[in-house]
């Protein structure tokens, strides 16, 4: 290589160094903190629980349960979901996309704290940005 | 080198390589394919093809990255860097499959021709965690498509290796795109610091190489040489010398190789006419200065290519002072012939 490209090389490099770790820096502090219970609880029967609501529809079933900690809705996948990344978000009474919920993933069943006049959710493609289906209790 | 375009210029140790990068291609996938399948039983099949492909690119990009600097630190490396390019185009399938799968998935059920969706599907550019990361995909993508497409000598030899060196310097661009691509994409819906961290130590060890490679070759390059009374610079000694070897030697912007065979010392500028490969890191092959990169040959006493090949680079007069080695910084016009001095 030419001296010239050589300085081209390092200054490039300077540049991605300067540049390139404060946006991966900012890109995880934003990553979004959905509540720790949308993990994969490990069953579905807990003593004490009482159900408040329950629907199923499009492959998904739904549970709003009253536990002592409080009330929890309970997403069921039935069938593996067809979006790679899906939100589940609150439905308002006129039907518009509420809160946001937590997300959910492969088949099996998932708990969110939630409100216990919760009506219904709206399931969310986010990367397709659209939504999927709306289901109410 | 070759005096005729082939499709693929293949031999015995290419296709040792090539045999070597299938496997580990073939082998990750499968790899991948096992554990994903134990694990994460109900992952669809293009969603395992999205993630292998786009894992093993990224892997295989930072792979192609630290040869470069390898190199410059430690010769022992140059084996690679003799076949980065297949490398390369090897890493562009493995792009593509992820790219072509993601927008089939994702961008071919709605009414809009699918490279439109991928542009205008979400145009949330204020938001981190929403931030439209595809098109960042595609845009990487497009970069090591030209690269790939222009890898071969043709398009070397009819762009001009200037342009060539410009546009597959782009390699740096699209890989900050690919980093933030992940970053803004995948990783915000990750769970596991592991993921991150094994990109970020990636980055931090390629961005180190880059770094340390390029501030070995400015040392290099600001070194000042000493000059004797008719404004000769000062080399070295002839012993400092391995027999078909040489010694890379600072003139202004330039650098020049000082080899010494057969009992005899010439000079020639150091830049190879293919891809601009170091020559004086290379070593003399069957009477002909052996470029490290690709192996162009040229002579040391003219700098000429042995016919029919037409490259030539710039020759250098030397002199020889008991045994210290001095050079005229004048280069001659390129081809020149210089006698050999004798040591």
């Amino acid at each position: 290589m030419t001296s010239d490209l050589r300085k081209r090389h390092l200054i490039m490099w300077i540049g991605i160094i300067a540049i390139i770790p404060a946006l991966m820096v900012i890109a995880v502090i934003n990553i979004p903190n959905y509540p720790k219970d949308n993990q994969l609880s490990k069953g579905l029967t807990v003593n004490g629980e009482t159900v408040l609501k329950t629907v199923e529809a499009e492959s998904l079933r739904l549970r709003l349960l009253e536990l002592r900690s409080g009330t929890f809705l309970e997403v069921q996948v039935l069938q593996p979901l067809k979006s790679s990344s899906t939100a589940v978000y609150a439905l308002n009474n006129d039907l518009s996309q509420g809160v946001f919920i937590g997300q959910i993933g492969s088949k099996g069943p998932y708990r969110f704290p939630a409100a216990g006049n919760l009506s219904g959710i709206s399931v969310f493609d986010t990367i397709k940005e659209e939504e999927i289906t709306k289901i109410q209790f | 080198m070759g005096l005729n375009y082939q499709t693929v210029l293949w031999n015995k140790h290419k296709k040792v390589y090539d045999k070597l990068i299938v496997a580990f291609m073939l082998i990750y996938i499968i790899l991948f394919a096992g554990l994903t399948f134990a694990f994460n039983g109900e992952t669809t099949i293009e969603t395992l093809i999205i993630r292998a492909f786009g894992t093993l690119a990224v892997i295989m990009l930072h792979i192609i990255l630290a040869i470069g600097p390898l190199s410059r630190l430690n010769t022992r490396f140059l084996p690679l860097l003799y076949n980065r390019r297949h490398l390369g185009v090897s890493m562009f399938l493995a792009a593509a499959v992820h790219g072509v799968f993601s927008i089939i998935q994702f961008h071919t059920l709605g009414n809009v021709n699918p490279i439109y969706s991928v542009f205008t599907s979400n145009l949330d550019y204020n938001s981190l965690a929403n931030f439209p990361f595809q098109v960042l995909g595609f845009l990487a993508l497009i970069i090591l498509f030209f690269m790939a497409a222009t890898s071969h000598d043709f398009w070397l030899k009819n762009l001009s290796p200037k342009t060539w060196k410009r546009l597959h310097m782009m390699v740096y661009l699209a890989y900050a795109l690919i980093i933030l691509h992940v970053f803004l994409g995948a990783f915000q819906q990750e769970t596991s610091p592991f993921t991150i961290g094994f990109l970020s130590i990636g980055f931090v060890v390629i961005a180190v190489l880059h770094l340390a490679a390029g501030f070995k070759e400015r040392r290099t390059d600001i070194a000042k040489a000493e000059k004797d009374e008719v404004n000769w610079l000062y080399v070295c000694t002839v012993d400092e010398i391995e027999e078909n070897r040489a010694k890379i030697f600072t003139v202004g912007k330039e650098r020049v190789a000082v080899f010494k065979y057969e009992g005899k010392l010439s000079a020639i500028h150091n830049v190879c006419k293919h891809q601009g490969g170091p020559l004086g890191e290379g070593k003399i092959v069957d009477g002909c200065i052996t470029c490290p990169w690709h192996g162009y040959q040229y002579l040391p006493g003219n700098g000429q290519s042995p016919p029919p090949f037409t490259e030539k680079v710039a020759t250098y007069e030397l002199k020889l002072a008991a045994d210290k080695i001095y050079l005229n910084p004048e280069a001659f016009p390129e081809g020149t012939e210089v006698q050999p001095v004798n040591c």
